[in-house]
């Protein structure tokens, strides 16, 4: 299975939202309102003004003492008991919250329109977190009765409603808001969110272009736009928005980041490289620009960029991020160097323990990889995480009775997770309990049923029981639904254990073609022992495994834009023919090369190529393959494609730079666009006939 | 839209002096509250923020006050804010009393205009009418209206509006004007003098707009003489901008009055650049180049400015002085070197020039500062085809196509095709081809549609499609000649040289063609031999 052990760890951490988000939104909206407060039939008590001054001065202990003094004073002072209940509420006491909002219900003037409101409002965001979604819509139509002119009570419920997939409801909704205040631009972005999930996409675009006229710097606006055409397909306009969402607003467009979509994927990395050149101190470009390239396993690039943010905030490490890709490379020994750089850069933080852990165990540092795990349980011994990754390390390396006590473990901490479950059930039947592993698939397939994400765990619940059929059924619905790499991958696990093993290998393909990439934990998932030693397999991972490092060798050459301007370096040309010679050296072996900023890559022509070998300037080992080229005239030669070990000009030094040899001796040498970039940014002073080159 | 007036375009300000001035009618400023007189101050000193910020205030402590929701709404919509706006607009309307007419009017005022900038006019007209029931004698709301039946080209209705408000106010111009301009519009040249000099009569001699929409009528009528003594007259008042787009006329006729007058101003005002720039534009447009490039350096000589030696260089570059071009465009770009354009402009005058490498080395430099500008890629693009390098010309017009996510443009697409086909992909070629006819299904004057026919072979859909986009051009009546461009670039491409030829001939006639482009044109390589066409352009070049 593919799922929990290959978990990321984006930067994400600025984009989520908070949990209470509405809950503190109200709470201002209080805060904000209580410049208007006294002006109505507030009491004017000492309690309860002391209560209000603490309120704003945020220090709402001391509030919560006043406003109880208050309300043993005066029990029916209705808001009194709103404002415990706000605070109740902001410091997430529910159940407290809850009493105080039906006092204040209860006391609060009729006519006090915006209290009673937001009492309500208060009251169905409660209800909402306790799952008691009938009570909250009906404090929303209460909302609405009290106050027919607000629009808030609107906004909640069609939020509800959308949640719910009652888009119908949730269109109403916000059609009456607009009936009530046109301006009001969020209704037409619920509007548009609405139609996008109904994959109603031009409609949705349509109505976006409104509240874009309303107002155009509200970066949501782009954000739904951006869904929609992603939903359309049209990458240039979905890549504009997601861009100029994020420009205006970092939170709500990070989703859109993870594109898998190459057409897609290619023209957001091509203008954040636009942007990076144009706007070279914003560092949010790389980082947006890694993000991208690693979601679309783009690693080699992923990791320039992430070295770029480095160089431009020296203080911003990405080394967890950079493990990942490495480790998606399959490179587990610079994944671990980095993971060691995260941890001693800070030692809190867990999630790269558990990369650390899982590098160990991909590297078959079995040994090292558990007591990794050890140590995050050590360090988080309530997190179910910990016992897990150890549990399953354990399951696939056959200690069955280690992983089933670590899984009853997370499952005491955590029992509604089915994975854990399947995982112990597996183990169990390796140990000829069945009993009991029938009892976990059966107990997996209870608390999984309603969760979505939970299908493959189901399907393979099902598969441990013998029901094949079902595990089927539910392996299908799971790739009937925008189905992932990471899909596929479970689906081949699945038919794997199955020992269906074209079809195993079949859906595996399916997985590879849309960017599964994870060789690593291939190599150990028990679940493909069916299909590993099968030479379809061993051809189609080695088949992946040089399209990982060719794609690593491509991403060092596409970049078309460089940005950081910290080392200057001069390199004098001369212009022969029409043409500018750059003195230069590879492999310590002096040369003058033809500087192209048109050509496409670098080449060299037989004889520079064959004089090298000869005299050991390049040896067997620097022979990578053959590939087709072409210079900037177009014309297309096959030739061997050679490593240059070194290739300096000026102060700069490039290592492992690939070459083309020209078997037309008459071409020249030609240094193009895959050295030039990875110079740096190129300037070219024609009045000193010098290029200069800042890194 | 090609006519505005300027007096009913100006809808921020007229909201806000309408919300205002219709509050001192109905309650005295005295009367006003603190918080609102400061908003109100700080909105005629054009601090808007401060202004919002006083009716927020004001708002505070009465929110039910209608009138502080139309201050704020008048105040967000002359910041821009249309979404806050139009919030505040919903609320004036909600609280505000029967009795608060203007208030009343204003605020349905400002949501009509925002409900014009969604492009929703049935909403906005809506809300005048509301406005006009409220009070039917205000003369904004029914100009306000005219403007949107204008721009719909419903001109009886417009008429209707424009004639109520001159029944409401003989001697206001606004009626008699929109009139005008509904007539120069149907070509009733005659009537429209009528009202234009019905506003002479009304208004002092400093009215510039109504000179040229009475020079746009005597146009109309061919009268040149007057109307260019109209033009002249419009220019000396304001420097009036409408009249400063009828002075670039090819006819003889215009060319000869506006000469001989624009003349005059210029040795009488010889420290007015204006004059002597606008006569460098008349003999620009009717190709007279050498007396152009005089004019234009009298202007250098008393303000020398970026702008004028970019002139000078293209009216060089038309001339096929080509050296001294360049030379004026770098001067240009040492006189101003923020100016990233310049720099593009110099690439483009290469590129005329025939020098396609040093334009290419140009636009690099240019692309190094304005990365991101699609038009540099693709003419960087076209460069690189001149040269021969179509794998390099097709990796720019990929990226210009990739970078322009808004709008796609055709021209483009042609590019490509061209250089897939001479690469040999023939394939990818149709493909583009195809996408054009798609993106320009409608025959218009700038379609690339033939031209797409014609390189997927189709000869007969090329001819047909040539005239349809042609009728179109026609249809349209203005004088955009870019239709006829288009069509003798198919006829040349045809091998009908007669047709290209006479076409091209009646072009330059209307003065609408530049002979660097002409000469630039691959299309039109089957003339270039012809002593035909040769002596054409002799003829233009040394006019």
């Amino acid at each position: 299975m593919h799922t929990i052990l290959l978990t990321f760890h984006y930067y994400t951490n600025i984009f989520m939202k908070h949990k209470f988000l509405s809950f503190a939104i109200m709470a201002c909206l209080g805060f904000l309102s209580l410049s208007a407060a006294g002006k109505s039939q507030e009491p004017e008590t000492y309690n309860y003004k002391r209560g209000l001054e603490a309120v704003q001065d945020q220090d709402y202990d001391q509030a919560l003492n006043y406003f109880s003094k208050e309300v043993k004073e005066n029990p029916k002072n209705g808001y009194a008991h709103f404002w415990m209940a706000i605070i109740s509420i902001y410091q997430e006491d529910l159940g407290d919250g809850l009493s105080s909002i039906n006092q204040a219900i209860k006391y609060l003037p009729k006519d006090e329109k915006e209290r009673l409101t937001q009492a309500y409002g208060s009251r169905a965001q409660v209800y909402l977190t306790m799952k008691d979604t009938v009570s909250a819509l009906n404090d929303y139509a209460e909302m609405t009765r009290v106050d027919e002119y607000s629009t808030t009570p609107y906004f909640e419920r069609a939020n509800v409603y959308f949640d719910m997939k009652k888009y119908d409801l949730a269109t109403a909704d916000y059609n009456k808001i607009l009936s009530i205040d046109d301006g009001e631009q969020m209704a037409y972005i619920g509007l548009a969110r609405n139609l996008s999930a109904q994959k109603k996409y031009q409609e949705a675009v349509k109505v976006l272009e409104r509240a874009k006229i309303l107002d155009p710097a509200e970066g949501k606006v782009y954000t739904y736009r951006a869904e929609a055409y992603i939903g359309l397909k049209n990458w240039p306009k979905a890549t504009d928005d997601i861009i100029t969402g994020l420009r205006l607003e970092e939170k709500t467009i990070a989703q859109h980041m993870y594109l898998k979509d190459p057409e897609g994927v290619r023209l957001l990395l091509l203008k954040l490289d636009i942007l990076m050149a144009k706007e070279p101190n914003v560092v949010k470009w790389p980082v947006f620009a890694a993000m991208v390239a690693q979601n679309a396993n783009h690693y080699q690039k992923a990791i320039d960029y992430y070295n770029e943010v480095h160089r431009m905030e020296p203080e911003v490490n990405f080394d967890e991020n950079i493990a990942q890709c490495y480790s998606n490379m399959g490179n587990n020994e610079l994944a671990l160097q980095h993971i060691d750089k995260a941890l001693e850069n800070d030692s809190t933080v867990l999630g790269s323990l558990s990369s650390k852990a899982l590098y160990l165990y991909q590297a078959h540092r079995n040994d090292e990889a558990l007591a990794c795990a050890s140590k995050l349980i050590e360090k988080l011994p309530a997190n179910p995480m910990g016992y897990y990754t150890r549990a399953t390390f354990n399951r696939h390396l056959g200690n069955y009775k280690d992983a089933i006590e670590d899984f009853t473990m997370a499952i005491t901490l955590d029992p509604e997770t089915a994975e854990f479950y399947v995982g112990r059930g597996v183990c169990y039947d390796n140990t000829g309990n069945k009993q009991l592993a029938t009892q976990d698939y059966q107990t997996a397939v209870k608390v999984g049923k309603d969760q979505e994400g939970q299908r493959s765990t189901l399907s393979q619940a099902y598969f441990y029981m013998g029901d094949n059929a079902k595990a089927i059924e539910l392996n299908d619905s799971c790739l009937a639904h925008d189905p992932t790499d990471g899909d596929y991958y479970n689906s081949a696990c699945l038919y794997s254990l199955m020992g269906n093993t074209d079809k195993a290998l079949d859906e595996l393909q399916i997985a590879f073609d849309k960017g599964f990439a994870h060789l690593g934990h291939m190599e150990n998932d028990r679940d493909m022992d069916n299909v590993r030693a099968l030479p379809r397999y061993k051809a189609m991972v080695e088949k992946k495994r040089d399209e990982i490092s060719r794609r690593s060798d491509d991403d060092e050459e596409v970049r078309a834009f460089g940005s950081i301007d910290n080392h200057v370096s001069e390199i004098p040309f001369t212009k022969e023919g029409g043409v500018y010679k750059v003195k230069c050296s590879i492999n310590d072996l002096p040369l003058s090369f033809i500087f192209d900023t048109g050509a496409a890559s670098v080449s060299l022509s037989q004889v520079e190529a064959t004089f090298m070998m000869k005299n050991g300037y390049l040896t067997a080992k620097d022979v990578v393959g053959s590939s087709a080229f072409s210079d900037a005239n177009g014309d297309v030669s096959i030739g061997t494609i050679i490593n240059l070990k070194k290739v300096k000009f000026g102060d700069c030094v490039l290592e492992n730079v690939k070459a083309g040899v020209v078997g037309n001796q008459r071409a020249p040498l030609l240094l193009g666009q895959s050295v030039l970039s990875r110079l740096g940014k190129i300037e070219i002073d024609y009045s000193r006939n010098v290029i200069i080159i800042k890194q | 839209m090609k006519y505005r007036i300027i007096i009913l375009t100006t809808c921020l300000v007229c909201a806000m002096s309408a919300a205002f001035a219709g509050s001192k009618k109905e309650k005295k400023s005295e009367e006003f509250s603190y918080n609102e007189q400061r908003g109100i101050e700080a909105m005629n000193d054009g601090n808007y923020e401060e202004g919002i910020e006083f009716f927020k205030k004001e708002l505070s402590d009465n929110p039910e006050s209608g009138r502080a929701h139309t201050f704020l709404a008048t105040a967000y919509l002359t910041n821009e804010n249309l979404d806050l706006s139009l919030s505040e607009a919903n609320k004036a309307l909600r609280f505000l009393s029967n009795k608060e007419t203007t208030m009343l009017v204003g605020a349905h005022s400002i949501r009509a205009k925002i409900h014009l900038y969604l492009g929703d006019t049935i909403q906005a007209l809506k809300d005048y009418e509301q406005a006009l029931k409220v009070d039917p004698k205000d003369e904004d709301t029914y100009s306000y209206r005219a403007q949107i039946y204008y721009e719909q080209k419903k001109y009886d209705l417009a008429q209707a509006d424009y004639n109520t408000m001159i029944k409401l106010n003989p001697k206001g111009v606004e009626g008699y004007m929109g009139l005008a301009r509904n007539c120069n519009d149907l070509k009733q040249y005659d009537k429209a003098l009528e009202y234009c000099n019905k506003v002479v009569d009304l208004t002092d001699d400093d009215y510039s707009q109504v000179y040229t929409y009475r020079a746009t009528a005597y146009k109309g009528l061919n009268n040149w003489e007057k109307a260019s003594a109209d033009i002249v007259h419009a220019l000396d008042i304001d420097k009036e901008q409408d009249a400063i787009g009828l002075v670039r006329t090819s006819h003889p006729e215009g060319f000869k009055h506006l000469e001989k007058l624009l003349t005059e101003k210029a040795t009488q005002h010889s420290d007015d650049i204006m004059w002597n720039y606008l006569l460098a534009c008349l003999y620009d447009t009717n190709y007279m180049f050498g007396k152009a490039v005089e004019k234009y350096n009298e202007v250098n000589k008393v303000d020398p400015m970026t702008t004028i030696e970019y002139n000078i260089a293209f009216t060089l570059c038309q001339q096929g002085k080509h050296d001294e071009a360049e030379e004026h465009m770098r001067k240009a770009i040492a006189m101003d070197t923020t100016d990233n354009d310049l720099v593009l402009n110099l690439s483009e005058l290469l590129y005329y020039a025939k020098k396609y490498d040093q334009a290419i080395e140009v636009a690099n430099t240019y692309l190094e500062l304005e990365p991101d500008d699609v038009t540099a890629y693709s003419h960087r693009g076209l460069c690189e085809m001149k040269a021969g390098n179509y794998e390099k010309a097709l990796k720019d017009i990929n990226m210009s196509i990739d970078i322009s996510a808004q709008s796609e443009n055709p021209y483009s697409y042609l590019l490509r095709a061209k250089c897939y086909q001479k690469l040999g992909n023939n394939e990818l070629a149709q493909a583009d081809l195809k996408h054009i006819i798609e993106l320009d299904s409608v025959p218009s004057e700038d379609s690339l549609t033939p031209q797409a026919y014609f390189y997927l072979g189709d000869k007969d859909k090329t001819m047909a499609e040539n005239q349809a986009c042609l009728d179109a051009a026609a249809n349209d009546g203005d004088d955009d000649t870019s239709g006829l461009y288009n069509s003798a670039c198919i006829y040349a491409l045809m091998g009908d040289t007669d047709t290209a030829l006479a076409q091209l001939r009646q072009l330059l006639a209307m003065g609408g063609g530049k002979l660097f482009v002409i000469e630039n044109d691959s299309d039109f390589d089957i003339l270039h031999d012809l002593p035909a066409y040769k002596a054409l352009m002799q003829e233009y070049r040394n006019k």
